[in-house]
């Protein structure tokens, strides 16, 4: 057989969250270290899937995207339909701890983009000792909001259409247009609502700036690394985010934005592999 | 900025959409005030008679080619066919009044025009236009809502029509970054 395939492999993973029962889809390719990837608000793994094909990380890595409760493939709970979906610090914490416990990882490398990027400090403020490293993609302990999110889940504006609308000019213009239309691709694939719940975590429930001075990154690393064309998590939010946490590393990659991994593969590994060579150095 | 107001379709003109003249508001209505577009005879580099020295009478310039532009880019205007509505854009503080049916500038009115209705408003400063135009525009300057965020854009009125066709409107404006770019003949 020639067939050109993907060394991913999808499956579903059954999980009690906030009490109820969620069939949560993920993704893995590679073997090694574990690297859990959590995607941004309003999308899913997919936009992992140039690391999960890049032998230069899945011969030392095992990489694991699961797509949250109501993204992607994994559907949302039994009642949704009465339900406004809101995404919290709570039950996201919940998500990933319950994810790596039920597939035994042992001690992970977690690497979060946007609010996964936040949420990224939250483990290392509270659960640090449970990881290997932490890596914030886009991460700040707060950022101004810059629209209103009221206009995400409305009968008279498409959301997908919206949604990717305005995060199209989170990315730089540098990155190909292949890999910018597919990330958007995601962003009108999302549900109803999904990303104006995503945000309230983001914009209500999750600033940190009295937080992340407690980060003590001799019990976990902690790289920070933010696109200088991200005007949501601009680099100097990252930069003041870095100062308040003694050993922090930051990067503020040229020629990227919002969505390094899937707005410009080829670029955001240059900057990604020195990262995972020191988590590598440091077993 | 007058107050938004529903459309009325009095105020449409139905000239032939992908040839759109761009008449002085003071040309095509009584009763309405506007600059009118004059030499820099003073030497001060206000060609446009706005009294702005800071090129803004070159953003003007560029803003009148959009109608063309604009009605010229049929995934554009496929991208826009639902969009019916009287709009503004003040680049660089000179306001142009758009009237936009089926994705098509069917008029475009340089003003300043005394109560002229308007469901929304883009504003963007000199600088920002500029900036934003530019081959590669640098971080913070590249999209509109980073402009927004940087204080270099206004967005106002009912904005209802521009979420709603959000990726045809900042296509819209940013089209003169392709134009501007594109060498003649290779459009």
């Amino acid at each position: 057989m020639d067939a050109a395939i993907d060394p991913i492999v999808g499956r579903y993973l059954h999980l009690t969250l906030q009490g109820r029962a969620h069939r949560v889809y993920f993704e893995e390719a590679g073997q090694g270290i574990p690297l859990v990837c959590l995607h941004t608000a309003g999308a899913d793994g997919r936009q992992f899937r140039h690391l999960m094909n890049d032998p230069e990380i899945t011969a030392h890595f095992r990489l694991l995207a699961f797509d949250l409760p109501w993204h992607g493939k994994s559907s949302p709970p039994e009642g949704w339909q009465e339900e406004e979906y809101r995404l919290t610090t709570e039950s996201y914490i919940e998500t990933v701890r319950a994810f790596c416990g039920a597939l035994a990882l042992e001690r992970p490398v977690v690497m979060g983009c946007s609010i996964g990027g936040r949420i990224v400090l939250q483990l290392a403020i509270d659960h640090a000792g449970e990881f290997r490293a932490l890596i914030g993609l886009e991460a700040a302990d707060f950022q101004t909001p810059w629209y209103d999110t009221a206009w995400l889940h409305r009968p008279d504006v498409h959301g997908g259409e919206v949604c990717a609308a305005l995060v199209s000019g989170l990315m730089a213009p540098q990155s190909p247009p292949a890999d910018r239309w597919e990330t958007l691709w995601h962003y009108m694939q999302s549900g109803p609502g999904v990303f104006k719940g995503d945000l309230y975590f983001y914009r209500v429930d999750a600033d940190l700036r009295d937080e992340v001075a407690k980060i003590d990154t001799s019990a976990c690393p902690l790289y920070l690394l933010t696109g200088e064309y991200d005007f949501s998590c601009q680099p100097e939010d990252t930069l003041r985010t870095a100062e308040r946490i003694a050993g922090a590393e930051v990067v503020v990659m040229k020629e990227l934005g919002h969505f390094p991994m899937s707005e410009h593969p080829a670029k955001f590994r240059q900057y990604i592999l020195p990262v995972l060579e020191k988590i590598r150095a440091g077993e | 900025m007058p107050p938004p107001t529903e459309d009325s379709e009095d105020s449409v003109n139905s000239a032939d959409a992908s040839n759109v003249s761009v008449p002085k508001a003071t040309e095509a209505e009584e009763g309405t005030e506007g600059a009118e577009e004059t030499e820099d005879t003073d030497g001060t580099g206000d060609t446009d008679g706005t009294g702005d020295t800071d090129g803004t009478g070159e953003i003007a310039r560029v803003m009148e080619n959009l109608p063309g532009w604009v009605n010229g880019d049929a995934a554009l205007v496929r991208r826009g066919r639902f969009v019916e509505v009287d709009c503004l854009i003040e680049a660089g503080g000179v306001p142009f009044y758009l009237s936009i049916r089926e994705g098509r500038i069917t008029r475009m009115e340089r003003g300043p025009a005394l109560m002229r209705p308007w469901r929304f408003c883009i504003g963007v400063s000199a600088e920002g236009l500029r900036r934003f135009w530019a081959p590669v525009p640098e971080p913070g300057w590249h999209d509109l809502f980073a402009l927004t965020k940087r204080g270099e854009a206004v967005l106002e009125g009912d904005l209802g029509p521009l979420m709603a066709n959000l990726r045809y409107f900042k296509e819209l404006l940013a089209t003169p970054r392709n134009r501007l770019n594109t060498p003649e003949g290779e459009d």
